[in-house]
């Protein structure tokens, strides 16, 4: 499990950077502006210079993409049921990205913003995993009358 | 090609006949399929380190232990020395179903599936051992008995 974990890790870094930087040549391109700069000044404000700040920053949202494919671990743990496996999803990648985008963003100046973000995001898991178990419930109840006919043969 | 049921004080145990009106390849192939999945017998080892020939159909199911692969039947638990995916591949006759990385059970020895309000899903198997698996593996159950 360590293996997959540490693999799909590094494969979701990877990506996580690159489908940034292929977002940022999008749109370079499509708005013609050289240079385009997704940063907020106060965060460049923080390095020495615009590449440093730019490459932490694409960096950054691998380790995003990395925590987010890594942490699918806890859905091998059946025996503690989804509720609980998707809030600890949730707590474990939030663990991650809100530190990561307080600082990327400066959500901290914002506190409006950050709180009704993360208030999107628990309710969204909160909706997900109510459909989920109607969902389940049903497919249960389904295949209960099939195995009830077939242990009745 | 009609697949009959014929009961009969006349026989003493369950017979299967192929017939047709001349021996070919197929009927050779369905002769040899229905011997491999009656007769097919899988080594294994009591809890006791005596060697025992289990048959793959009474057993509720195969899981993951220590390192090694367990079968487990209602009389008790055996070690085997295939693999997970090697029995999916021998035992493919069988009505086996994953439901984990770690389990394979037997459909034929299922009682039923439930639910709990955190979400947990448990497979309850008919000797009363219960397991659990994932909301994916629900669907995916789903197809494999034909439900849509």
């Amino acid at each position: 499990m360590i293996k997959r974990c540490a693999t799909s890790f590094a494969i979701s870094a990877i990506c996580g950077l690159m489908a940034n930087m292929l977002i940022e040549i999008i749109v370079r391109t499509v708005t013609g502006i050289d240079n385009f700069n997704p940063i907020p000044p106060e965060y460049m404000g923080m390095f020495a210079s615009e590449r440093i700040a730019v490459e932490v920053h694409i960096l950054l949202y691998g380790v995003i993409g990395a925590a987010f494919a890594g942490m699918t671990f806890i859905y091998e743990y059946h025996e503690i049921g989804f509720f609980l496996q998707n809030l600890i999803y949730l707590c474990l990648t939030g663990a991650v990205w809100i530190p990561i985008l307080t600082l990327l963003w400066q959500l901290q100046r914002y506190p409006y913003a950050l709180a009704g973000t993360l208030l999107g995001y628990a309710v969204s898991y909160l909706i997900i995993s109510v459909i989920e178990y109607h969902t389940t419930k049903r497919d249960i109840a389904e295949i209960n009358v099939i195995l009830a006919e077939n242990n009745s043969r | 090609m009609q697949v009959k049921m014929l009961i009969d004080k006349k026989y003493k145990s369950m017979e299967i006949h192929v017939c047709n009106d001349e021996k070919n390849a197929s009927v050779i192939q369905m002769v040899k399929d229905i011997e491999g999945f009656v007769n097919i017998r899988l080594p294994g080892t009591d809890e006791r380190g005596e060697k025992v020939m289990l048959n793959p159909q009474e057993i509720i199911r195969f899981y993951a232990q220590n390192q090694k692969v367990m079968a487990q039947d209602t009389k008790g638990v055996y070690s085997v020395q295939k693999k997970l995916y090697e029995l999916e591949e021998i035992l493919d006759t069988m009505d086996l179903f994953r439901i984990s990385k770690s389990e394979i059970i037997n459909l034929r020895k299922v009682r039923s599936l439930d639910i709990n309000m955190t979400g947990t899903i448990k497979v309850i198997l008919i000797d009363g051992t219960e397991t659990y698996t994932s909301r994916r593996n629900v669907t995916r159950l789903k197809k494999k008995l034909g439900l849509k």
